[in-house]
Formats: structure tokens, sequence, C-alpha cells
């Protein structure tokens, strides 16, 4: 499995665990982001759409594994983000850590998905059930 | 010369368009093609935060741009 990817079906998170694993590693961090419900002005979110710029979106996510490999005393990372409308309670990322010890593990873990929030080119779009779609503002 | 100027995410929404081909000058700057779009694209003008990526790095605005260069108008992300 790639340790960088863009998908448009399901996370499989066992299998990005999968990737990751390995005889050294005494810990694994795995970490996924779902869609939370939501409700405004007597409207209810249906789904999340993401869109991404993906040439560039993989460059940024490879560079932050890359970086946190050679800098959180990490063994090994993996970061997959899924595109397209997503509905309620599934995964738009996952992302997977092995480390010999679990410190490591969990703060490289949620370092990674700070970066990803950061500096990789993906947005999101409000689905609502009046059939209305917004663009999410993270700036608000 | 030409660059190509690719819009996501809001900002396609803003510019009303998703891709563009702008005729630039040898010499111009990514920060004088900043300053054109904004003005050519007011809703993209007004917004807050955007960022602009060069051939899809974050560069600084200073860098000269090359015939051929793709140029992404980055609004905040919102991903994860």
């Amino acid at each position: 499995m790639e340790r960088v990817s863009l998908i448009r079906e399901a996370i499989d998170a066992e299998a990005l665990q999968r990737a990751v694993a390995g005889h050294s590693a005494g810990a694994i961090a795995l970490f996924l982001g779902t869609v939370r419900a939501d409700s405004a002005d007597g409207k209810t979110l249906v789904a999340l759409d993401y869109e991404a710029y993906d040439a560039m979106a993989l460059s940024q996510m490879t560079a932050v594994r890359v970086r946190a490999i050679a800098e959180k005393g990490i063994l090994d990372a993996a970061i997959v983000h899924r595109l397209g409308r997503i509905p309620l309670g599934e995964a738009s990322i996952a992302v997977a850590v092995a480390s010999a010890h679990r410190a490591e593990a969990f703060n490289a873990c949620r370092w990674i998905v700070d970066q990803v929030k950061l500096d990789v080119p993906i947005w999101k779009k409000d689905i609502w059930s009046d059939g209305t779609t917004e663009w999410v503002d993270p700036t608000t | 010369m030409n660059v190509t100027v690719r819009f996501f995410g809001p900002a396609a929404d803003w510019a009303g368009v998703a891709e563009v081909r702008l005729d630039v000058s040898p010499g111009d700057s990514l920060g004088r093609l900043a300053g054109v779009l904004a003005e050519r694209y007011p809703r993209l003008g007004a917004a807050v935060g955007v960022r602009l990526a060069l051939n899809q790095r974050f560069v600084e605005l200073s860098r000269p741009l090359s015939d051929g260069d793709e140029v992404a108008v980055i609004p905040p992300v919102s991903g994860g």
C-alpha cells in the first residue's frame, strides 16, 4: 500500500495500519478523522464533499511524512485522505504511525494530522439536507 | 509568454472559472500576477488568507515567472 494517497472510496484503516507495521515497532498510533453531524437554520448536514489539488496535495503529504520520520523519532508513517462525497460518520482522513514506544507514535500522529490541516491543498464543502451547499471557511 | 492559473476550492467560485491562461511579461513576479488576479477577480481580491503556489510549491511572491508555469490559487485549506 502507498504510504501517501488520495482515494475516492472508503478508507481501509486496517490496511493502513498493516502498511506501517513491523517487528521493530512496539506501538502503532492510528487516527481517523470522521464526518461529524451538524445543523444550522433548520437544516441538517448530509455529507461533506472534498476536493484537492491532487498533485500538490500528494507532494505536501509526502513532505509531511518524510519530515515526521526524520524529526519525530518514528519508524514509519502512512497518510490517506479520501476525496469526493463522504457521508456522516465515515472517515475522511487516516494517519498511521509506527514507533518503538508509544509516546513518539502519539506525538507524531497528532503532528502529522495538524500539518495536513495547515498545508495540504484540500477543501471541503457542506452538503445540507435542503440541497444547499457551502464551502467550509476554516478562518471563521 | 503564458502562464496557466488554476483556481481551487472556493476560489473557483470567486473567480467564476477553474482555469485561465494569462499573458505575462518576462521578469514579472508571482507577486505582480497576484495583483493582476486581485484586480481581475474582485471577490478573490477581497478574500482573506489566499496563497499562491508556483508549479505545486509555496514560494516567495518575489519569484519570477517563466513561460508555461502553473500558478495555483490556494484559499485557506480545510482538509482533514
